[in-house]
């Protein structure tokens, strides 16, 4: 990694002290962990410090380990063609994590998946706030969250929600 | 632009709302799009997906790794060859998996082949969007001549299900190269062609020539790929950039145009096809002899882990990501596909135009809903 990164990832360290929990370089990978409370400040640091200026959202989604969601951004620096795997841990109960639309406007579609499929908030999210303008893959007065672990599929007969009762 | 057309956003009493969609042709697929319209022109756009939803990633992490190449055939189902490598690669890493130079030969020869059917689709269904109906007839003859191919191959038309982890399902078939050769000669005679009815068309030109401009920070700012990237002058493809299988020892040139706008992009996607040519034919002059198929383990367990793969499909950047916990089924695959991230630029790029346009624009990005809604 070039100098300035150093400087730059020395510059993130400083101004997220026990907000950055992990930061390492992995095959030309740059692996990051942060607390979810840091998310925003890191993401914006990553886009425009000299030496990162990770400007392409890549990818953005999200699992569940059974205990706790880990949401991965996925970012790619067109100009120095390195890639960065930022990740936080949220916990199941009310999990939200800060909106990145502002700094990739291609994260919004991705972000509304995320709640969609998982039920992770996103906090300042232009459609945050109005589950049916965040919802984007199911039907906008589905129930429940289906990618989630503990997710049972309820089948209402409604053609829309599963298959029709049968005599 | 004319004297006539009102300031954006401003609301007058002509406004309606119509749904364009989901069971509309141009949409090309189950897309519904809720246009707000002031006479002619689009004041606001907002696409309505899902109709497609399968859930397939949460299907795929349901069953051994292994078992997930079919269903990546029903992503992208013009460009399914392109899918199957995505999963496949990134299977291969999570594994530590080698692939014999031959499959690798024989994957970007297919992956190749498969661009130029999805190219020839979108030539087809894009002039037909804005109303030249024989490029599409002419353009589905030739499609039909290269499916043709990869069913003597592959035994299927659409979903092979044949680039798999660790190589590809079984070699070429005899004759098999001089069959595509032969295929190749034709088709750039008849790719020539096709500039004269349509890329010349001073109709198509009008129609397409300036609208639907996407700036390059845009491009990038909105993770645009593919064909939708380089023809905003940003020069970037996986198979140059993150090179892999055989792309490293090919030699292409990767078509950029800075323009921006819908005749760039499909520039870029013409001129694609004549270079995907050059690679199918390198593949079958320098393919080596050897295995398709590398060592395969009985039971697939790889460690508790990640690793992705990122590919450039037809439409732009496919990428897979797997999540494992060591156990035999993954816990996530992800697929961020090309089709998505375009669909959703649209609203953008829409504000403001005629509705003729608006269909002009939607064609450019050549979206498959199959990918979009997963």
């Amino acid at each position: 990694m070039s100098a300035p990164a150093e400087a730059a990832l020395d510059a993130l360290r400083k101004a997220l002290g026990d907000g950055l929990q992990s930061c390492s370089l992995d095959g030309g990978t740059l692996r990051l962990q942060v607390a979810s409370a840091s998310l925003h400040q890191a993401a914006l640091h990553l886009r425009d410090a000299d030496g990162l200026r990770f400007d392409y959202p890549g990818d953005l989604f999200a699992w569940d380990t059974g205990e706790r969601f880990v949401v991965v951004y996925r970012l790619w620096s067109t100009t120095l063609s390195q890639t960065a795997l930022l990740r936080v841990e949220l916990e199941r109960e009310g999990a939200a994590v800060a909106s990145v639309t502002d700094i990739w406007p291609g994260m919004n579609w991705h972000e509304r998946e995320v709640y969609d499929l998982y039920g992770i908030e996103i906090v300042g999210h232009p459609d945050a706030g109005d589950p049916t303008r965040m919802r984007i893959l199911l039907p906008k007065d589905w129930e429940g969250f289906p990618f989630r672990k503990d997710y049972v599929p309820v089948f209402s007969g409604d053609p829309l929600h599963g298959p029709q009762e049968t005599n | 632009m004319t004297a006539m057309q009102p300031a954006v956003g401003a609301s007058t009493s002509s406004d309606m709302t119509i749904n364009l969609g989901p069971q509309h042709p141009s949409t090309h697929g189950v897309l519904r799009l809720m246009v707000a319209l002031d006479g002619e022109y689009v004041k606001s756009c907002r696409p309505v997906i899902g109709y497609l939803h399968r859930g397939l990633e949460r299907m795929m992490a349901a069953r051994p790794y292994r078992q997930s190449v079919p269903f990546t055939d029903r992503l992208d189902y013009c460009a399914s060859l392109n899918s199957n490598l995505a999963i496949s690669q990134a299977i291969e890493r999570i594994g530590g998996m080698a692939v014999p130079e031959r499959a690798q030969y024989l994957r970007v020869m297919l992956c190749e082949m498969n661009r130029i059917a999805s190219h020839l689709i979108f030539f087809g269904t894009y002039a037909a969007d804005i109303g030249a109906t024989t490029a599409f007839l002419y353009a589905f003859r030739e499609r039909e001549r290269l499916l043709d191919l990869l069913e003597a191959y592959t035994g299927a038309r659409l979903t092979y299900n044949w680039i798999r982890p660790g190589g590809v399902a079984s070699d070429m078939p005899e004759g098999y190269a001089q069959a595509v050769c032969a295929f190749l000669d034709g088709f750039l005679k008849e790719l020539d062609a096709y500039d004269t009815l349509l890329t010349k068309n001073p109709i198509f030109r009008v129609r397409t020539e300036g609208v639907g401009i996407i700036s390059p920070e845009k491009a990038i700012a909105h993770g645009a790929s593919g064909p939708v990237l380089r023809g905003s002058g940003v020069n970037i493809d996986l198979r140059r950039t993150e090179p892999y299988d055989a792309y490293p020892r090919m030699q292409f040139d990767v078509p950029v145009r800075t323009e921006g706008d819908c005749l760039a992009r499909y520039l870029v996607r013409v001129e694609e096809m004549r270079q995907s040519a050059r690679i199918i034919r390198q593949c079958l002059r320098e393919m080596p002899e050897g295995e398709h198929w590398g060592k395969q383990p009985k039971v697939f367990r790889p460690a508790a882990g990640e690793a992705y793969s990122r590919t450039e499909s037809p439409r732009g950047e496919l990428s897979i990501y797997l999540v494992s916990d060591g156990t035999a089924n993954p816990v996530r695959v992800r697929v961020r596909g090309p089709s998505f991230v375009h669909l959703s630029m649209l609203h953008e790029l829409v504000r403001g135009v005629k509705v003729a346009d608006m269909i002009a624009i939607l064609g450019s990005l050549d979206t498959v809903l199959g990918e979009v809604d997963r």
